[in-house]
């Protein structure tokens, strides 16, 4: 049935397809890049004002618009950017590669306000997306100085930090694996260092990046609740690059160059932390070793007009150790080899190799005979296609497919000492593959209407070799006197194996997918979207901060795939000449077959992981208002969200609906950037949000000789921490320069602090008594941070 | 696993982590039955405690539930005043591979339960061995004892394990208690087992106490030892209520233990 639908859509765009390109005229397409590096710009805008139409480049920085013979002035725009204006005598198709000079160069003369501003923010056909380039992100002051890119996103409405300082973090109402987190195209399994308190994107290697948290196209697809699409930088292809910065904790530097000039470059990009130089001054400490590394390189190379590859890959590695009887860390390696073909100028590819491995370790160590290593990883090998025709000037089509292999190792035990007694084992490995297809259709009806419609389609199945357990009457999991608990394994027949490549489970998924907008006038549009999605990886956690020691374990026959349903609309409006945008979306979230972890879950090396957890369901809603402006001297936003989400599943809170753990009602941000002069910037943030929800101590007993008392909890997350607020604010000195003098170099010194008035934010609470009388008392980290860090760039 | 969550906490908090006392509005709920029953192989030693929750906020001692009436497989168990305990006739002993089922009738309401008294594996020997420093480990004796386990696999044992510090006999240390499963130890041939975290001078009397406990038993004390008075912050588990193997609407457990006892006085 699902199929069917599939087909028919294939059909009704195929129609579409036949019915608009017999007003193909002539085409214009290109490439759109930073005149300073050759970075191409992903987003710029193409437009023709006196015939209302327009482009914009795609995630490689191509567009295309197609437009009846004639003469034409051509506007060519970007934020940050000068806008240029073309005039183009269109009697054939063009060719049109452009180079765009920042705006910032000219600050002086003022030019931002001779600079047209575009009205994407109403006019795109996109909505719950929010786009952002690295050099935002770097104006918004951070803890301890490290630019990160998932701090950012945390100040936006619809996204919050899992917790004071994370940098995991929850869009809508989903769970922290309800993100689907890219880099160059690879999946992050684990987008963490140091315990989540830092992001691992390096700021000085990201380009730029786009959040979507509703709406989502049809081209994306494995998570629920949102996707952080992170680009790379392409590496410069004019000149030499270094740039770098030492900080408090870490230090990084970049190099990019061309290879040949304007036709080959590359970049390297390594960072590494130091701070557990620092323990050996703390008792507690002393025997404590932390650190991590990562580094970006990345390749480019244009082979000729119509083809460019592309060789990009992330390593990264985090070590925690105790004394060196234990010890855990965690990785994340990617690579990305990818190929764009223009066949014409309406026609583009893109054909993407990636291989993504999470890796993570825990090793103990309490004596000669008593020590084990056990690892577990995550291989993720996919092709990936991606196609986008452009039909017309109201009519692009995009369509693809992507083939994805899994192999889980759910965990290896190994001795690390000889002597020891632990056995070496292994749980089998798990395998599965998964096909996707999407295909969707854009189209502007009039001047005023645009619809992108389309849908994916997903099959995910397991196969082997390997084997499954088998349980008493086929289910996991028994209720026994109100609790879930693990049922019997099936004592005749305990394991089913499957031989190598045999499926034996698939679970497909039909996605459809719909953005509609409506221009109310040149500056105010109402918008509404649609999507469905399904996860088929799932993150089995029990705690909230990123240690490396989360499991991911696929869909199976036990374990079904989880849903979300989203439908969202919005009012969008710029003021100003377009220098502010305003939007205000309500969105409702349905999700299905979430994946709780059930009470007394035994996560920790165990086979029988589907006996571990029950499927739940979740609503969210919510009411999100967000003003920007992106120009001139002062810049920033404002966000506020109002929203409530919530959880229900068997066995839990008497089957009743209880309140999720990071609903948070409010959650208001304000980000400020003002450019004091040409040196000196100052920045700052602001951030209050309702206390994440906890399940509160409601009655105690004691048994079996416990010194603390066991404890009864009432309903669950029934009670709230106390409000989260705190003030960030930088100060950025840049290099003084002597007028009419020309500077290779450029650097400049960051003064911020993070939780400027100290406000002491619940990082956790505890419990303690005075005369047997429990009091509660909260835990906080970071207040009052200062840090300094110095950048250079020459 | 615990203490290294532990650790990563105490290091999380140690970058600047400090502690204030908050009011957050209390929630309220009516007292439920709480039963604590222990029936052993060892003579003597079974037992039903019966009492009644209490408001976590505040300073009172559980109420003493002294007017039900208790038994195991039929066998009735006797309140005793003194000890605030329902006890069998003397000379009771549990045995080894049987179930029993525990009734009890409170306030005009059942409760029951059933749990299987699972065999102990054999321990041989206890013996020492000089250990230099390691790791947070001060250079001491440690004690290993010899095991061999022919149960089939997978069989459950909770250890007890600490120093005496007086001549009474001492079976309840707090937080010093180990719980494993014998999957990852060898079965049917002998083994030397180093008791971890611990460290002991020359003198020291060191007391083993293991008892064999079945599946639900297993999964409660490991809730147990996870459950505790914080409330969860990024390294806690997400606050659960305790399992309990009694019907009826009661808090608590029922357990059934195969109890072996060691002493072992460092030289």
């Amino acid at each position: 049935m699902k199929n069917k639908h599939f087909i028919a859509l294939i059909g009704a765009l195929f129609l579409s397809f036949s019915a608009f390109s017999q007003n193909i005229k002539h085409s214009i397409s290109g490439n759109i890049t930073d005149a300073k590096n050759g970075e191409e710009l992903i987003g710029a805008t193409i437009s023709v004002p006196t015939l209302k139409v327009g482009a914009t480049t795609n995630a490689y920085g191509f567009y295309s618009l197609s437009l009846p013979a004639g003469s034409y002035e051509i506007e060519f725009s970007y934020v940050g950017y000068q806008t240029q204006k073309k005039l183009v005598n269109l009697s054939q198709d063009q060719r049109i590669n452009l180079e765009l000079v920042e705006s910032k160069k000219e600050l002086k003369e003022v030019l931002v306000k001779t600079d047209k501003i575009n009205a994407d923010n109403v006019t795109q056909n996109k909505m719950s997306v929010v786009k952002l380039d690295a050099k935002q992100v770097k104006q918004i002051p951070i803890l301890l100085g490290e630019v990160d890119i998932i701090k950012a996103i945390q100040l936006l409405p619809g996204v919050q930090a899992a917790g004071d300082g994370s940098t995991n973090f929850i869009v809508r109402g989903g769970n922290i694996d309800h993100n689907l987190v890219l880099l160059d195209e690879a999946v992050v399994y684990n987008p963490s260092h140091v315990l989540g308190f830092f992001s691992t994107f390096n700021g000085d290697a990201v380009k730029d990046f786009e959040i979507y948290k509703g709406g989502i196209p049809a081209q994306y697809g494995g998570r629920l609740a949102s996707v952080l699409d992170v680009h790379m930088k392409d590496g410069n292809t004019k000149k030499l690059g270094v740039t770098g910065g030492i900080g408090i904790l870490s230090s990084r530097l970049t190099i990019e160059a061309p290879i040949i000039k304007d036709k080959s470059s590359f970049l390297i990009s390594g960072r590494r932390s130091y701070f557990d130089v620092f323990f050996p001054i703390s008792s507690q400490l002393s025997d404590v070793t932390a650190y991590f590394g990562d580094l970006n390189i990345k390749l480019n190379y244009t082979l000729g007009a119509k083809d460019k590859i592309f060789l990009s890959g992330y390593f990264g590695k985090d070590a925690l150790g105790f004394g060196g009887f234990a010890g855990f860390g965690w990785g994340n390696n990617t690579g990305t080899l990818r190929w764009n073909h223009v066949f014409n100028s309406k026609l583009f590819l893109n054909t993407s190799l990636i291989y993504s491995r999470y890796n993570y370790n825990l090793d103990f160590k309490l004596s000669e005979n008593l020590n084990f290593t056990r690892t577990n990883y995550i291989d993720d090998l996919n092709l990936k296609v991606d196609g986008s025709y452009f039909a017309n000037a109201n009519s692009i089509f995009k369509f693809g497919m992507k083939l994805n292999n899994y192999v889980f190792l759910p965990g290896k035990i190994d001795k690390i000492t000889e002597g020891s007694v632990i056995d070496p084992q292994s749980l089998p490995k798990k395998k599965a593959i998964q096909e996707d297809f999407y295909a969707s259709h854009s189209y502007k009806f009039g001047v005023r209407l645009s619809a992108e419609y389309g849908a994916r389609v997903s099959v995910f199945s397991n196969i082997g070799d390997g084997r499954s357990l088998n349980y008493v009457n086929g289910t996991p999991t028994i209720i026994d006197n109100g609790f879930v608990k693990q049922n019997a394994f099936d004592p005749n027949n305990k394991y089913t194996y499957y031989k190598t490549g045999e499926i034996y489970n698939t679970n497909f998924g039909f996605e459809p997918r719909l953005n509609l907008s409506y221009l109310l006038s040149e500056n105010s549009s109402i918008k509404a979207s649609y999507n469905r999605m399904y996860q088929y990886m799932h993150l089995i956690q029990n705690i909230t901060a990123s240690t490396g020691q989360e499991f991911w374990t696929p869909t199976d026959q036990y374990i079904k795939p989880q849903q979300a349903d989203q439908v969202a609309i919005g009012y969008f409006r710029n003021f100003m000449d377009n220098k502010i945008e305003f939007s205000v979306e309500t969105y409702y979230k349905k999700l299905k077959n979430t994946v709780e972890l059930r009470n007394g879950a035994d996560i920790q090396f165990n086979e029988a992981i589907e006996a571990q957890v029950v499927a739940g369901q979740g609503r969210a809603y919510g009411v999100e208002f967000f003003a920007r402006k992106q120009s001139g001297k002062t810049t920033g936003w404002i966000g506020y969200t109002l929203s409530k989400s919530e959880r229900q599943a068997n066995n839990i809170n008497n089957n009743q609906w209880y309140s999720f753990r990071f609903d948070r009602t409010n959650y208001f941000t304000f980000v400020m950037n003002q450019q004091i002069n040409e040196r000196i910037s100052v920045s700052g943030n602001f951030i209050y949000a309702t206390g994440e929800a906890f399940s509160q101590a409601s009655q105690k007993y004691t048994i079996f000789g416990e010194k603390n008392p066991s404890i009864y909890y009432g309903v669950r997350n029934g009670a709230r921490f106390p409000a989260y607020h705190r003030a960030d604010v930088s100060v950025t000195i840049a290099r003084k320069k002597k007028p009419g003098r020309t500077y290779k170099n450029e650097s400049d010194i960051v003064i911020a602090v993070y939780n400027v008035y100290g406000h002491k934010n619940a990082y956790t609470l505890s419990y303690s008594s005075v005369d047997n009388v429990p009091i509660i008392y909260k835990w906080y980290l970071f207040t009052f941070v200062p840090s300094i860090t110095y950048n250079f760039k020459f | 696993m615990k203490k290294i969550f532990l650790n990563i906490f105490l290091i999380t908090l140690a970058f600047s982590a400090c502690k204030e006392k908050v009011t957050i509005e209390m929630q309220d709920a009516n007292p439920l039955l709480v039963v604590e029953g222990e029936l052993t192989t060892e003579t003597d030693s079974s037992f039903v405690r019966l009492s009644l929750s209490s408001n976590y906020y505040t300073a009172t001692e559980p109420t003493m539930v002294k007017t039900a009436q208790v038994s195991v497989n039929g066998v009735p168990f006797f309140f005793d005043p003194t000890k605030n305990l329902y006890k069998p006739e003397l000379g009771y002993v549990g045995k080894r591979d049987s179930t029993y089922n525990l009734l009890i009738s409170y306030d005009s309401k059942i409760y029951t339960s059933t749990a299987k008294l699972e065999r102990m594996f054999r321990v041989d020997s206890f013996f020492q061995t000089w250990k230099e420093a390691e790791g947070f480990l001060p250079a001491g004796y440690s004690v290993s004892y010899a095991g061999y386990d022919d149960r089939p696999l997978i069989k459950y044992t909770y250890f007890v394990n600490g120093k005496v510090d007086s001549a009474t006999q001492q079976d309840s240390f707090a937080r010093q208690r180990v719980l494993w499963d014998n999957s990852q130890t060898p079965a049917n041939k002998q083994y030397v087992f180093e008791v971890p975290f611990a460290r002991f001078k020359s003198g020291e009397t060191y007391l083993a106490i293991f008892r064999s406990v079945d599946k639900n038993m297993y999964d409660f004390i490991r809730e147990t030892n996870s459950q505790n008075p914080n409330i969860p912050g990024p390294f806690q588990t997400p606050p659960t209520n305790l399992p309990t193997n009694i019907t009826g609407g009661a808090l608590g457990y029922f357990a059934t233990y195969d109890v072996k006892r060691w002493r072992y006085t460092v030289k």
